[in-house]
């Protein structure tokens, strides 16, 4: 299967700004992050993606087509999910759904059917009758992801698909972007919740100022450090026989504060000293954390790099 | 799939049927936007009142076949100052009306069709600021440009929309008028004139709803607020005429047969009409006194004028519609 | 200190109940105010902005009343969800303006309104209409707005909504230089992980009662009914759980990855107590051990009951 998108020395500018500065990198995977400031060409690239812009140079491709000449075929398989509310009023939940079934080129029967299924799929009950400018902001959000499913994509452009979600709706969101990537559609999620992402995608791009700053795997771009942890006790005393018989083992010590020790083990393969060390001083551990950048540090260092280089 | 579904009962479900190749989209676009207009109450009533010039029509056309009947008689006598009245013609000394019939139904068409200007007017100010404005403001567009439309279709289905609802005032009325007319009252002579004037009906009717839809559409493309959008259709349809009655009443009559002349769109749009109906040809070339038709003339006018006005205006809409949506459908990801 | 007294407080809007019966105290420092949406954080907030009028009971800030009382609003800066302001201005004469409307004197207003915009950096772009401005300047320019007469308690509703990381990050930053500066913040967001980061002490309200007050660990511990899950990170969860399932106060084991184990025991204590001399009898190599459902997260979804977090 060819890769989700690809872009070779990819350039778009508006006038003066250059929305995309030469962006080359190909993306794969199943669900990936697309992370960038306000002002990161994010928006920019997915609308060379789906065909709309032409870009100013280079080549874009999704799904193994070029974007620019077969944009009505990626059309026909990508779903979008713009950021804005972007219903028709007027329109129930049923017609909408049916409505952007029928722009997709499906027969009215098959867009009827496949609006029904897909909002049961994202649970809009009853509601699917009402007319959706009356629906509450999550619900909103779900019909949104209804209409871009109806034609069964193979890949999903989502743009902010959490925001603004109370907690309950964005748990009922993330675990459907989980889903669809189990029944095998891919998904790229544009957001600014890294929280959001760090749970659905296994990849993630950085982008700031029309570049890409990083791109991989989350768990790497989070890349633990393997000997360094931070330890939570309880402690009858003040814990300095604790600490003594730690450093003893060649732990180093970083951080204290009251019931928590920030050390670094000698090996990756020492945790044993910390236990050993809590049984011999009557020390009670409550939490042994391996020290982990955030997606958040992880994206703050992407951007501090692109400023300071 | 054996995994378990993350929140639905079901999961996600593969569909495996086929996405139609031929470019319909712009057939979904129309019936939607047909669907969305009709809902309102008072489309829906003006689309039916405009069936009484359907009836109009037909009333006069019954008054005329009596007339045929009972010339010269006193029954007649009030039934010539309605004519008169409508019509502008004098028939109490013409014998023989019968030979005067298609003629005279091309007024009576001609008639109907100045009333119904301005029925389409108001049905245009219903139905037509709604139709990109509101996708402006719900920010919809970006459903449609995700999706297999180009800006041409796009267009199209609007302008279809629109086209649908001044075609059932301007045109589907006179058309039925003419088939009742003709199977009721005796009709024309011959089935090549119905035919004529049924052309006539049809490119008159048209020619309204190619100019008011395409001038309506970019109106809408213009603003994201349709009040905007229909203020902006009253002062273009009234100004020109309000303007047009000034000049008529400052200017001697010999200085309004070119471009001044041809300010009021509601004018140019007549002036065509007459012409397309050939009906200052048709007057003319019968053997009645001038006395008999001369007020239902009015005003000598030259046809290039108006029509070149007109012809300005549909072109110069669509080309600027064409370029606001050629533009929305670039920005849509990030409208 | 106490900072907001609800005493019984209840509002309606004719029959829809917004807060029902409530009575809480908010103390100094910053306090999370998180519930699902229509729970009544926004009628809470404008109830103690004095912009609603408390259908029963009394909402007090520092101890006085502020209902029809607005010389005790010019100590409180507001921040409100939706976009409030009027796009041809620029950023700078929005502030200044309604610095001047606090009550500020001219000179002390474009004095405090520069402030207020460098502490929200957006000295910048201040010379901008506010409708050129992107989500997240707007966000930063309403909160300058709310800080530039200088207020003691600043309540903040959903002051993150569509503001990039970026700036999520500095106005956290912003919120914490705030707070040790002794400003008291009651801030409202869905995003619990970033109110979380932010503060351990929480208001958490759901169908217009308070559900939660308070210390988040001392929350999480108060609730005796839910049993408490541990997440150890080892490399052979089934040795591990072959030894725990011999302890009495265990009531499930279940394995969510290879290296994974999750404990579920109604004494967590002495799970934790029991577990070094099970790993090291074992000769097994840990990686983590965390309670699994002590955070936000997972505490909203046990008290508005609607699913714990995965």
């Amino acid at each position: 299967m060819a890769e989700m998108f690809t872009c070779n020395g990819l350039v778009k500018r508006y006038g003066k700004v250059c929305a995309l500065n030469s962006l080359t990198l190909s993306v794969d995977g199943t669900v990936v992050g697309l992370l960038g400031p306000n002002g990161a060409g994010k928006s920019t690239l997915i609308s060379v993606l789906l065909g709309q812009t032409p870009a100013t140079s280079g080549k874009a491709a999704v799904l193994g087509l070029d974007a620019a000449r077969r944009q009505n075929l990626i059309r026909r398989r990508v779903g979008f999910v713009p950021e804005n509310d972007c219903l028709i009023p007027g329109m129930t939940g049923t017609g909408y759904v049916c409505y952007t079934g029928r722009l997709a080129g499906m027969s009215y029967k098959d867009a009827m059917q496949r609006a029904h299924e897909v909002l049961d799929y994202v649970e809009l009950g009853e509601a699917r009758y009402r007319p959706a400018e009356q629906y509450s902001a999550g619900m909103k959000q779900r019909l949104k992801l209804a209409q871009a499913l109806v034609h069964d994509p193979d890949l999903l452009f989502l743009d902010e698909p959490t925001n603004g979600m109370d907690p309950q709706g964005r748990q009922t969101m993330l675990s459907l972007i989980t889903d669809l990537g189990r029944a095998g559609i891919r998904v790229l999620l544009s957001s600014h919740l890294l929280p959001d992402v760090d749970r659905v995608c296994e990849q993630v791009v950085i982008m700031g100022g029309g570049e890409v700053l990083s791109s991989g795997n989350i768990d790497e771009m989070k890349r633990a450090h393997p000997t360094l942890y931070t330890v939570e006790f309880v402690a009858e005393g003040d814990g300095e026989d604790f600490r003594q018989r730690l450093q003893e083992n060649n732990v180093t010590i970083h951080q204290r504060a009251e019931g928590s020790l920030g050390i670094e083990l000698p090996t990756a393969e020492a945790q044993c000293i910390v236990l050993q060390a809590a049984r011999e001083t009557n020390i009670k551990l409550r939490g042994l954390h391996p020290k982990q950048n955030s997606l958040e540090e992880a994206f703050m260092a992407a951007i501090a790099r692109q400023q300071n280089p | 799939m054996n995994t378990a579904p993350a929140t639905s009962a079901h999961g996600y479900r593969r569909w495996s049927g086929q996405l139609s190749r031929r470019r319909w989209t712009w057939l979904a676009i129309f019936v939607a936007g047909v669907r969305l207009t009709n809902r309102a109450t008072k489309v829906r009533g003006l689309v039916w009142m405009s069936f009484m010039f359907a009836v109009g029509s037909c009333a006069l056309f019954y008054m005329l076949a009596r007339l045929e009947i009972l010339a010269g008689s006193d029954e007649a006598s009030d039934m010539y100052g309605l004519i008169n009245m409508f019509l502008h013609v004098d028939l109490s000394g013409v014998k023989q009306l019968a030979d005067f019939r298609e003629v005279l139904w091309r007024s009576v068409f001609l008639f109907m069709f100045k009333g119904e200007l301005f029925w389409v007017f108001v049905v245009i100010m219903r139905a037509g600021p709604g139709l990109i404005a509101d996708d402006l403001k719900a920010r919809a567009l970006p459903i449609y440009f995700a999706r297999p439309v180009t800006p041409l279709t796009y267009m199209m289905g609007k302008w279809m929309v629109v086209a649908f609802f001044i075609g059932m005032v301007v045109l589907v009325p006179n058309l039925l008028a003419l088939i009742f007319g003709t199977l009721t009252t005796g009709g024309l002579q011959t089935f090549g004139q119905t035919l004529a004037l049924a052309g006539d009906l049809l490119i008159t009717g048209g020619g309204v709803v190619v100019f008011g839809g395409a001038v309506v559409l970019a109106l809408s493309s213009l603003s994201s607020d349709k009040r905007y959008v229909m203020v902006g259709w009253v002062a273009f349809c009234l100004l020109p005429v309000m303007a047009q009655a000034v000049l008529f009443k400052v200017l001697p009559d010999e200085t309004t047969s070119g471009w001044l002349g041809s300010v009021s769109l509601y004018r140019d749009i007549t002036v065509t009409a007459d012409w397309v109906f050939g009906i200052r040809a048709a007057w003319e070339s019968t053997p009645l006194p001038r006395e008999v038709f001369d007020r239902a003339l009015g005003r000598q006018s030259t046809l290039v004028y108006p029509a070149v006005v007109l012809l300005t205006f549909t072109i110069g809409s669509l080309l600027i519609c064409y370029c606001r949506v050629v533009r929305f459908s670039r920005s849509a990801a990030n409208a | 200190m106490a900072v907001i007294e609800l005493d019984r407080l209840s509002k309606w809007y004719g029959e829809v109940i917004g807060l029902n019966d409530v009575t809480a105290t908010v103390d100094s420092g910053i306090t999370g105010l998180i519930g699902p949406n229509g729970a009544g954080k926004s009628t809470l907030m404008g109830l103690a902005m004095g912009q609603l009028r408390p259908s029963t009971g009394s909402i007090r800030l520092w101890g006085k009343t502020v209902w029809d009382r607005p010389a005790v609003l010019s100590r409180v800066g507001y921040c409100p969800e939706g976009d409030v302001f009027w796009p041809e201005m620029t950023g700078q004469q929005f502030v200044y303006f309604l610095a001047r409307a606090s009550g500020l004197r001219r000179r002390a207003a474009r004095t405090a309104a520069l402030e207020a915009i460098d502490l929200t950096a957006m000295r910048e772009y201040m010379h901008r209409p506010i409708g050129t401005y992107s989500k997240g300047m707007r966000q930063r320019i309403k909160i300058a707005q709310a800080l530039a007469h200088m207020p003691r308690l600043l309540i903040l509703d959903e002051p993150f909504t569509g503001a990039d990381p970026v700036a999520r990050h500095d106005l956290a930053q912003l919120f914490h230089v705030l707070a040790s500066q002794g400003v008291d913040i009651l801030i409202s967001s869905h995003v619990l992980h970033e109110v979380e980061a932010l503060t351990k002490q929480i208001l958490m309200i759901d169908h217009g009662r308070i559900v939660a007050e308070g210390d988040l660990r001392e929350v999480r511990r108060r609730m005796h009914d839910r049993p408490h899950a541990i997440r150890v990170k080892v490399d052979q969860p089934r040795v591990l759980a072959s030894k725990l399932i011999g302890l009495p106060t265990v009531t499930g084991l279940k394995m969510t990855a290879e290296d994974t184990l999750i404990i579920e025991t109604s004494a967590p204590e002495k799970v934790y107590d029991r577990l070094p001399e099970m790993l090291l009898a074992g000769d097994l190599l840990v990686r983590e051990i965390a309670a699994a459902d002590a955070g936000l997260e997972a505490v909203f979804g046990y008290l508005t009951g609607r699913g714990a977090a995965d």
